[in-house]
């Protein structure tokens, strides 16, 4: 039975045609498959997506069959192409090739035009080159260059973590047209913000996430330092507007919906 | 001027100077012109770092430190043990797990003085439980049993605790209940937890007296006239209070309560009316200069308040422990 669908998956390679069932095994790839691919040929995907705070995708994800990441999950689905990403474990990806399965690595996108490269290759394995080219138009609209004189703001997430250069997050302020104050906070590889060095910098806006953790956390706390709310009233600044981090985890579609909802937000209220 | 009052006015001399060189060091540097003109109507972010962030660190350090330092000197003195301290005994590590409950459970949320009564529950449970287990002589075996036991459990209940907790950051936060730490702490924290502290000092202080008359064994000290069941009553209490809602707000610190006291016998005698509120500065002193410390070396995010602490208290412990096998060798 295993033998013969990997044969099926051997054979329907051979014939270079699109692949019909393809799995996922990162949050990412995961968000390019939805938005790529018809639901009939999504095999699998992570539990990951399941969950609202982590994905956009999180509704049409409980429709779907998930795995988590686990060799055998996958090799029972023998799908015709699994999709792993940059941050997903080698010793998963070597095991999966080993077991005969067609595992395509996916490059971690932290800038646009890394977005755009990675959604033209996304379309191009899934088979759905049409609907990446027009995705990729309406990132490339996204393009902005932040003013000289641009608000300088500051993402900060609990426990006062500002994302670094790895990730989407310097990428989302500029296409908002903001500048970025990490480097300047001597945060520009990502790292811990402390309540000293925001009242000094006093970043405009702090752009926090929308949805609350569910529970509590002291990371949680972290914005609601009393001395934040006393150098608000003082000076006015250092709004805190807030954006789905779900949105712009990823290279995909919603970081068009993360830097609309971020211009409003600046442009909203002043 | 006697011994002991030289003692303690270089203690409270050294406080003072820890208070200032505490609010002129933080992850912020500001000049110190500009820091001595803030309060005076000068720059007012270097105003408002000094009172809404320095300030309340460190005067949580100064509360925290006391109350850990005279706890350590009166459960000493009651279980006539020198081994006896709130972290060793596992009275830190219970009124850990009452906070934590407190407070992932979201019930500090709706009543925010549910963060320090849950420490102090937590703490009140453990000082009670080492009683019980230690059937009140304090012989050192069964103290360090029951020590063991109890911050074993309630450790691994913390950590328990904050694994199931719903939110994804509960789990990053295990190190800061079982290290301690000062950092972004603000005065609202300070309004949970000196009062309360506060109020075991003056328990733990007022009950000096008794417990100098216990040293001299329990029987000599009823027929002196201290009730000895009230006498321990008070300092559980006051161990409770001045314990239980400091780590609630700032974590687990531990050997401060061990070393504080120890260090001064050498210079203050051990009679409890002398050694309790000299240990308070003591206490108040090492804790503020832990604390300057964590922001001094350079780590990501702040080192720990509790790794300093045990960096320097453990050593002391282990060299107490050999020099009590000498002693009754």
């Amino acid at each position: 039975m295993r033998a013969a669908a990997l044969l099926l998956a051997f054979a329907s390679l051979a014939c270079a045609a699109a692949p019909a069932r393809i799995a996922s095994i990162n949050l990412c790839t995961d968000a390019l498959l939805l938005e790529l691919a018809d639901p009939g040929r999504i095999a699998s995907i992570t539990a990951l997506s399941r969950d609202p705070t982590l994905s956009v995708h999180a509704a049409r994800a409980r429709t779907l069959p998930v795995n988590h990441g686990r060799a055998e999950e996958l090799l029972v689905l023998a799908p015709d192409l699994v999709l792993a990403d940059g941050g997903s474990s080698p010793a998963t990806v070597t095991l999966l090739r080993r077991l005969g399965l067609n595992v395509e690595t996916l490059p971690t996108a932290t800038t646009l035009p890394e977005v755009i490269a990675l959604v033209h290759r996304a379309g191009e394995l899934i088979g759905a080159p049409a609907r990446a080219a027009a995705l990729a138009e309406r990132l490339a609209a996204l393009a902005r260059r932040p003013a000289p004189d641009a608000p300088r703001a500051l993402i900060v997430q609990p426990g006062g973590y500002v994302p670094g250069p790895d990730t989407l997050g310097p990428t989302l302020l500029a296409l908002a047209g903001l500048r970025d104050l990490a480097p300047s906070l001597g945060l520009g590889r990502g790292g811990f913000a402390n309540v000293e060095a925001l009242l000094l910098a006093r970043p405009e806006p702090i752009v926090r996430g929308r949805d609350a953790n569910p529970g509590r956390a002291i990371a949680d706390d972290f914005l609601s330092h009393p001395a934040l709310e006393h150098a608000r009233r003082a000076h006015g600044g250092m709004r805190a507007v807030a954006v789905s981090d779900a949105a712009w985890a990823c290279g995909s579609a919603s970081l068009i919906d993360a830097v609309r909802d971020l211009r409003a937000a600046v442009a909203g209220t002043p | 001027m006697s011994a002991p009052g030289r003692i303690a006015a270089l203690q409270i001399a050294a406080v003072l100077c820890a208070l200032l060189v505490s609010l002129a060091v933080g992850a912020a540097s500001i000049p110190l012109d500009t820091l001595l003109a803030a309060p005076f109507g000068g720059d007012g972010d270097a105003w408002l770092i000094l009172r809404e962030v320095r300030l309340p660190r460190a005067l949580l350090a100064l509360a925290i430190g006391a109350g850990l330092g005279t706890s350590g000197a009166a459960l000493q003195a009651l279980l006539r043990n020198p081994l006896a301290e709130p972290g060793v005994v596992g009275i830190s590590s219970t009124a850990a797990l009452g906070a934590v409950l407190a407070f992932y459970t979201g019930l500090s949320l709706r009543l925010p003085l549910a963060l320090p009564l849950g420490g102090l529950a937590g703490a009140l449970a453990g000082t009670l439980l080492m009683l019980r287990l230690t059937r009140g002589t304090g012989a050192s075996l069964a103290l360090i049993l029951a020590g063991v036991a109890l911050t074993t459990f309630a450790s691994a209940g913390t950590s328990l605790v904050l694994s199931l907790a719903p939110n994804p950051y509960a789990a990053y936060e295990i190190i800061f209940w079982l290290m301690g730490s000062l950092a972004d702490r603000s005065l609202t924290h300070v309004a949970l937890a000196v009062p309360f502290i506060l109020a075991g000092l003056a328990l733990l202080l007022h009950a000096a007296r008794d417990l100098e008359a216990l040293a001299l064994g329990e029987d000599s000290a009823r027929s002196l006239g201290v009730d000895v069941a009230r006498l321990r009553l008070a300092v559980v209490v006051g161990t409770a209070l001045a314990v239980g809602p400091g780590v609630a707000v700032a974590g687990f610190i531990g050997f401060v309560g061990l070393l504080v006291p120890h260090a001064l016998r050498p210079f203050v005698g051990s009679r409890p009316a002398r050694l309790l509120p000299q240990s308070a500065l003591g206490g108040a002193l090492a804790t503020l200069i832990a604390d300057i410390a964590c922001r001094l070396v350079p780590t990501l995010g702040e080192l720990k308040l509790g790794i300093v602490t045990a960096l320097l208290g453990a050593p002391f412990f282990l060299w107490l422990l050999t020099r009590e096998r000498r002693l009754h060798a």
